[in-house]
């Protein structure tokens, strides 16, 4: 997958993994690694970017005997999810517009 | 490898990083770890699987690179109001007889120091060419002294030669240090031009 493509998608299944509940780092990794290939060391600066930005924030609690970090998605996170699903819409209709062409073309040299 | 050796060893990696910056990554890949052994998984295990130490520096440095990149990137040229693009233009009509009489000593200034820097080179140059001159003229009386050896005044060779090679080292010497000299001043220069060019680029001016 394109670099540039992935980076993005990365950011948007990170705020993705706490929409609904605040996360941990770890639960991160496991709730997106079987859709997208991520490892703790590419998860570390989105998380940094996303708090950085204002989408996310981080509270730290105990649990265990030792300090978790728990990370809350913002207004602001849930904003860039929603603009999202649009551009996503915009894309699919770009990739029907692609596979369609692929089709004709394959029947048309039949 | 254990916890503490993994934190012992990417502390070592990361020296040369801020000490708050380098605790927040140790922390951030102990939690990892952590959470792991409190699943079940062995601490030898929990610590390979966060990545080889190898991997782990190169992407914290590699990060880092890339943050120090953005935060010197120009940001857009900001864009001013009418109310200060008026005065700005007033103020310049009504100071333009100050303004242009500090222009004209600032060209006069800038003409002035090119003037004395091709001065001065032209200075160094002709001193270069004496220089080498006087290496030449050296050789020369110390080939000239073989004759007065010869001739039978053993003095007077004997004082040709040493002139000769008092000459030959001096200018040498001489040589040596215009061209160390050069080389320094070629440096500065673009050591100038590099710094000036930096500071317009997160001035946001180029």
């Amino acid at each position: 997958m394109d670099i540039q493509l992935k980076r993005g998608l990365l950011d948007i299944c990170v705020l993705s993994a706490m929409k609904n509940n605040d996360s941990y780092g770890y639960k991160i990794i496991k709730d997106i690694k079987p859709y997208i290939d991520i490892s703790e060391s590419t998860l570390y600066p989105i998380l940094r970017r996303l708090e950085g930005n204002g989408m996310i924030t981080v509270r730290s609690e105990e649990f265990n005997g030792r300090l978790r970090k728990y990370y809350h998605i913002t207004p602001l996170g849930k904003k860039r999810l929603a603009d999202f699903y649009d551009e996503w819409k915009e894309i699919d209709a770009i990739y029907q517009y692609v596979i369609r062409e692929d089709y004709d073309n394959d029947k048309n040299a039949v | 490898m254990t916890k503490m050796q993994f934190e012992t060893s990417l502390r070592a990696r990361l020296r040369g990083i801020p000490e708050n910056e380098v605790n927040r990554y140790v922390e951030y890949y102990m939690e990892m770890i952590n959470d792991r052994i409190d699943e079940g998984m062995g601490e030898d295990e929990a610590v390979a699987a966060v990545g080889h130490l190898d991997d782990i520096e190169a992407r914290i440095r590699s990060e880092r690179q890339q943050q120090f990149v953005n935060s010197a990137k120009p940001e857009g040229k900001k864009k001013l109001s009418s109310g200060a693009a008026a005065a700005i233009i007033i103020g310049c009509i009504l100071f333009s007889p100050l303004i242009i009489g500090l222009l004209g000593i600032a060209i006069g200034l800038v003409f002035g120091v090119i003037g004395i820097a091709i001065g001065l080179f032209f200075a160094a140059v002709g001193i270069y060419i004496g220089a080498l001159a006087c290496v030449a003229a050296g050789f020369g009386i110390m080939f000239i002294s073989i004759f007065s050896f010869s001739a039978g005044m053993p003095a007077n060779g004997l004082f040709m030669l040493g002139g000769g090679f008092f000459l030959t080292g001096i200018s040498i010497l001489i040589v040596i240090a215009l061209n160390r000299l050069a080389a320094l001043i070629i440096r500065s220069i673009g050591r100038l031009f590099m710094r000036i060019d930096r500071r317009f680029a997160r001035g946001g001016m180029v």
